[in-house]
């Protein structure tokens, strides 16, 4: 949708403002809370928000929620960048923050999810950040690799790796450690 | 075992549905175009789309940063003490 024929049908910029608000906030927020949770995510959504509104008539309905969370991932990778002394403390809060939230799951299930998170939680912030995306939202190759500022086929590639990366990470965690290893 | 892949997914959702914005968002639209925000309608015109609102709203929230730090260090430690314990020391 052109931002003349947005205007035309939602009243202007304003009521395509709110509209865009109402409709994200809350997937943005979690979205924040998931990926970034050293980072205060009432801020970076407040910010996000705000770019938004200074670029309103450019942002495509149909691609408002992949423009907003890589303008949240701008965001809180600028803040980091002056944030260096605190860096230590923040990954691992981040690493730590997903289990916290855990939603009380039964015993099976906890024990694997916390095999998974453990897993999880060994990979670098690069893999874990793609898991986590993919995982929260049902991202295209395009979307992703916008979100990422890269191309969708490295973006498609990063994903595969990260996986891959994870199942290693939990086979090693459930394996016995001899398998097979009888002479 | 099931996929990790799914399992990660599975929580992460769950975790989702829990997570709301402690901004109402007739609330937000209000702070950052200036509509129907007395404090912030006196200091700029109308659908002011400047800086300044971004930076009111940096600031506004920016307090509860380290708060929401110690808070999330505070429920990371309940699960996990001995973790905790590392991080404090």
């Amino acid at each position: 949708m052109t931002s003349r024929h947005a205007d035309q049908v939602g009243g202007g910029a304003h009521a395509r403002f709110t509209a865009l608000v109402h409709e994200h906030q809350r997937g943005l927020f979690a979205h924040v809370r998931v990926l970034y949770p050293h980072a205060d995510a009432d801020t970076v959504v407040n910010e996000t928000f705000t770019a938004a509104w200074q670029r309103i008539d450019d942002i495509a309905t149909d691609g408002a929620a992949t423009w907003l969370r890589a303008t949240a991932r701008n965001i809180v990778q600028n803040s980091r960048r002056g944030e260096r002394r605190w860096q230590a403390l923040n990954d691992k809060v981040a690493r730590l923050a997903p289990v916290a939230l855990s939603p009380s799951p039964d015993h099976d299930a906890g024990i694997e999810l916390q095999i998974v998170m453990d897993a999880l939680a060994s990979l670098s912030v690069s893999d874990r950040e793609v898991l986590l995306m993919t995982a929260l939202d049902d991202l295209s190759s395009e979307d992703l690799g916008e979100i990422l500022g890269v191309r969708a086929n490295a973006a498609k590639v990063r994903v595969s790796r990260a996986r891959a990366r994870l199942r290693a990470a939990v086979a090693d965690r459930t394996e016995p450690p001899d398998q097979g290893g009888t002479r | 075992m099931t996929d990790p892949i799914d399992v990660l997914r599975s929580h992460v959702q769950s975790v989702a549905l829990l997570e709301r914005p402690h901004t109402d968002p007739a609330d937000l639209v209000a702070a950052i175009t200036g509509a129907g925000a007395p404090d912030i309608a006196n200091r700029s015109t109308g659908a002011d789309r400047s800086n300044v609102v971004a930076l009111r709203c940096s600031i506004s929230t920016a307090g509860g940063w380290f708060q929401k730090l110690e808070c999330e260090l505070a429920t990371a430690e309940s699960h996990f003490p001995h973790i905790g314990n590392a991080i404090s020391a």
